[in-house]
């Protein structure tokens, strides 16, 4: 029994209550509760065994018997590199938004803690209906961040986020019901416990209502084509800092659905359904990449070459071999990184210039050097260059697609191309050139608060990128364990 | 027993009206919540027992449980009636006596172990309601549906000679299943419950009633009156189990039509009391579709309908809680209660917008509230008979749902409003803080509920 997890949840929750508490107040204490969790977060990986297979730092307490339903938490290497990853990231995003600088509020700053919590309940539930809980309150921070601090037609983007997630997860609730209605047929005894749910072999039929069910809820959250509109949506109307942390949390959060459910539920549905997904994935990742390109709208280029990116980690992951799992989650665990750090810096600008057209810039090389090189590290970064972030990630996708479907990788190999051109084209248009737009002459270089912002998340992104072995192999044993349960059912799909 | 209080204190306080007209409204008040208390108190305190004279009413648990529920409703509905009438400028003479016959009625009906008592007790609290949201006692189209529980209790009369449930259940079964005249005489019986519970098609009579009541009243009859119904229906089919499953295909039917007409119906309106009205219509659909997966085995083999108690104490809660909120907005003679009047309130009055979200997204089945665990158990009920179609049109009626009780929360948070000559308190606060309390505990520690719930329906097989 460890308290580890469970204060990480209860930390934030326990911030943001302070800060709600009062409507004036400017939320000191959002910053103190994320960063304690950012040092447990450091303290759980310093602790996490690489080498032992099994779920740790596992708690767990009885809580509805009848249906099963217990609150155990525990944490896979999986799981464990993504709730670090948001709880490294989030106080730098709070720092961002709060203080007299950031201007907001503590109700603000409370919302996006929740948000933090909730996401990290979501990873580390082990059991089926809690994770359902977590996964569907994870939306509620969203929807009032978007809706209350948000610009033009908040209401609107507010709404039809929240009727997205919440068709997702009334999917992901028939896929829960179908494996739950299988079990206590003879003995009575139910459990929602994943490990129990995902002892059950299931029929074919039933697997193939769950794989869909689950598809389309955790590809609506991974933002896969053909379910990734609400993203642009999204990110065109919420404050930067929000969009960064919604976006930091709910498409790694999809991606850890398919690995950790999809995968486990229903492994062989998902061998079946392995070819068609990586289809998808692949007419993503070229869409998504293809429309950034003609993005000028900062948060509209981070938006489209995000799902491009999302489609590259999908498809290792339905290569479904050690290679290209391991590849998805590093995508995704840069994908966090990097799009947060993006929208960050374009908030930055916003804040300067109260635009967001990469038109109304260029030229701010010369009055903003240090902008631009940090600037210049993470659209790299972002933009799969070698010893960044990405990098890793993508190249052990493409190679786990590339087993399998080299038409596949091909495709996805060429989106990350036509990714990494539409990011610099807009690095080059906002940084290079004349510096024609007199609004832009005396625009002050970064601030040492907004240094402040962007030091953790500049150096996670060295990190991952100098030294992806140590964060990767601490998911290798349950990559293993969700490619063996797939692997009998792959018959010459995945040839190693 | 409690039944027995609410009937007689109404009856006191009819006289008290007749003897001064319209004098001492508030002490009224307070006569009627003490005799609900008093009621509460034999019905949470009283060990259930068994039938009654020849089996009529049955104090079972399952009966006590939902009495409990009705009591509840009843409670919280009378903390804030005197005050929205007052603002509405309405009298509330015979105010009382009515509210607490159609309680009397409706407790009566989740008793009921008879047919014609069933019809008579549910048509009881139905013509209260009527009389309460201003209609006329008669003329009403909600009359008719008690025309099809008459005529569903005189058909299994005619076919059997009987009308009492334990009797019927009783009658050897012949080898060509059931006769034409008792399977119509039911399927009038269904029909009608149905429609006293708001299902569509009948829903528009029920819709109606509700939409123009203040909002206390509107919220009594949906949480009370109209549960009553699906209680009685739960009562029958599982009382019945040989014949039961002889009505699930036109119990699947009224599931989905309600589930459709009423979240379709919703996302139309712009008043809260309407929406809400409608609203209900597809919470009838919900509980409908569990029992519709209702198979010949009874109660012992149905636990997951237990999900029906819950749900239906779940949306008394909701209910109320938020017509209780909407009730204190009430003022200067009008309603007060369309999407553009919430506008801005998210900031003036915080803690009631609070109280009115958790109201509105526990409707659209947010986890950690009891609109969640009492919709798993329907959809597991529905999913755990085999019931897939069905299924799936619930979960597109909950998409639908959570569309309608978001969007009074954006009109709450997300838009600047007139919010002036708010009342700057109200009884309301504390029946919407009450609901809300129960909303969050038994959303997050269902356990000891669920318990209760099972225990509820499990004495139907014993009975």
């Amino acid at each position: 029994m460890s308290p580890l997890l469970p204060a990480m949840i209860l930390i934030p929750l326990l911030g943001a209550a302070a800060c709600m508490a009062r409507p004036g107040g400017k939320g000191r204490y959002a910053q103190a509760a994320a960063l304690l969790n950012a040092l447990l977060a450091a303290v759980m990986v310093a602790l996490f065994n690489p080498r032992d297979p099994n779920v740790q730092f596992a708690v767990s307490a009885p809580w509805i018997a009848d249906l099963g339903a217990t609150l155990s938490l525990g944490v896979d290497g999986i799981s464990l590199l993504f709730i670090a990853m948001v709880a490294w990231i989030t106080p730098a995003i709070l720092h961002a938004a709060g203080g007299r600088a950031g201007g907001r509020s503590g109700r603000y700053l409370g919302w996006l803690l929740a948000l933090e919590a909730l996401t990290i309940g979501a990873f580390a539930s082990r059991d089926g209906f809690l994770f359902l809980v977590f996964w569907d309150l994870q939306l509620i921070p969203a929807f009032f961040l978007v809706g209350i601090w948000g610009g033009e037609g908040r209401a609107r983007a507010a709404l039809r986020y929240a009727l997205t997630a919440a068709a997702g997860s009334l999917a992901l609730l028939v896929a829960l019901l179908a494996v739950f209605h299988t079990q206590g047929g003879a003995s009575g005894e139910v459990s929602m416990l994943l490990v129990d749910l995902t002892a059950a072999a299931l029929p074919m039929e039933t697997q193939i209502i769950v794989f869909g069910a689950l598809a389309l809820a955790f590809g609506a959250r991974l933002a896969m084509f053909p379910l990734h509109t609400w993203l642009p949506s999204l990110l065109a109307t919420a404050p930067a800092s929000a969009a960064a942390l919604i976006a930091g949390t709910t498409l790694p959060l999809g991606l850890y659905g398919f690995l950790t459910f999809s995968v486990a539920l229903a492994p062989q549905a998902a061998a079946a359904a392995a070819p068609w997904g990586m289809g998808l994935a692949g007419i993503g990742a070229l869409h998504g990449a293809v429309i950034a390109l003609g993005q000028r709208d900062l948060r509209a280029v981070v938006a489209y070459t995000l799902t491009g990116q999302a489609g590259v980690a999908a498809a290792g992951m339905f290569a479904l071999n050690a290679a290209g799992l391991r590849g998805a989650v590093g995508v995704a665990l840069s994908l966090g990184l990097t799009t947060s750090a993006l929208l960050l810096l374009a908030g930055m600008l916003h804040a300067r210039r109260g635009v967001w057209s990469a038109d109304e810039f260029g030229g701010l090389a010369r009055v903003m050097p240090r902008f631009a090189v940090l600037g210049l590290v993470i659209t790299l970064a972002a933009a799969g260059a070698p010893g960044l972030s990405a990098f890793a990630g993508i190249v052990l996708s493409l190679l786990g697609a590339a087993q399998v479907s080299h038409a596949a990788a091909a495709v996805a190999a060429a989106s990350v191309a036509l990714g990494a051109v539409a990011l610099m084209l807009t690095f080059q248009r906002v940084m290079f050139g004349p510096l024609s737009n007199w609004r832009n002459k005396a625009l002050p270089d970064l601030s040492r608060r907004e240094l402040v912002v962007m030091a953790p998340l500049l150096a996670l992104i060295l990190l991952l990128g100098l030294a992806p072995g140590p964060a990767l192999d601490r998911a290798a044993p349950a990559v293993a364990r969700a490619a063996a349960a797939v692997a009998p059912f792959l018959d010459g799909w995945s040839a190693p | 027993m409690s039944a027995l209080i609410g009937l007689a204190a109404g009856l006191l306080l009819l006289a008290w009206e007749r003897a001064s007209p319209g004098k001492a409204p508030r002490r009224r008040q307070w006569a009627a919540l003490a005799a609900v208390a008093v009621a509460l108190a034999f019905a949470v305190l009283a060990p259930p027992r068994g039938g009654g004279p020849g089996g009529t009413l049955v104090f079972d648990a399952y009966g006590t449980f939902f009495s409990v529920v009705v009591l509840i409703v009843g409670g919280l509905t009378l903390v804030t009636l005197q005050e929205t009438c007052e603002q509405l400028d309405l009298p509330t003479g015979e105010l009382y006596p009515l509210v607490l016959f159609a309680l009397f009625g409706a407790m009566l009906a989740g008793m009921a172990g008879e047919l014609l008592l069933l019809a008579v007790a549910l048509e009881c609290s139905a013509a209260c309601a009527r009389r309460l949201s201003g209609r006329p006692w008669l003329k009403h189209p909600d009359t008719a549906i008690g025309g099809l529980l008459l005529a569903g209790a005189a058909a299994v009369f005619a076919a059997t000679g009987t009308t009492g449930l334990a009797a019927l259940e009783a009658l050897p079964v012949s080898d060509d299943g059931p006769g034409a005249l008792l399977l119509v005489g039911l399927g009038l019986t269904v029909a009608g419950l149905a429609g006293r519970a708001g299902a569509a098609p009948f829903h528009l009579a029920s819709v109606g009633l509700v939409a123009d009541a203040p909002a206390p009243i509107g919220g009594m009859i949906t949480a009370a009156v109209r549960a009553a119904a699906l209680a009685a229906l739960g009562r029958v089919l599982l009382s019945l189990p040989t014949l039961a499953p002889h009505g699930a295909e036109a119990l699947w039917w009224l599931s989905a039509l309600s589930l459709l007409a009423g979240s379709v119906g919703a996302v139309a309106q712009t008043d809260l009391r309407r929406m809400l009205a409608y609203g209900a219509t597809a919470n009838a659909g919900f509980v409908l579709m569990a029992l519709a997966a209702v198979d010949a085995g009874g109660a012992a083999s149905n636990p997951r309908l237990s999900g029906v108690l819950f749900y239906l104490l779940a949306h008394a809660f909701m209910i109320v809680g938020a017509t209780s909120a909407l009730a204190a907005l009430a003022r200067g003679g009008e309603h007060r209660t369309t999407l553009g009047d919430l506008a801005g309130l998210g900031r003036e009055r915080p803690w009631l917008s609070i109280a009115l979200t958790v109201c509105l997204l526990s409707l659209a089945g947010a986890p950690l509230t009891m609109g969640f665990v009492g919709r798993f158990y329907l959809f597991a009920a529905a999913a755990g008979g085999g019931l897939y179609g069905l299924t799936a049109v619930g979960g597109v009626a909950s998409v639908i749902g959570a569309a309608v009780y978001l969007r009074p929360v954006t009109w709450l948070y997300m838009r600047e409003g007139d919010t002036a000559d708010l009342p700057a308190t109200s009884a309301g606060y504390a029946a919407v803080a009450a609901a809300c309390l129960f909303l969050l505990l038994f959303g997050l520690m269902p356990g000891e509920l669920i318990a209760r719930c099972l225990s509820g329906l499990l004495s139907l097989g014993a009975g």
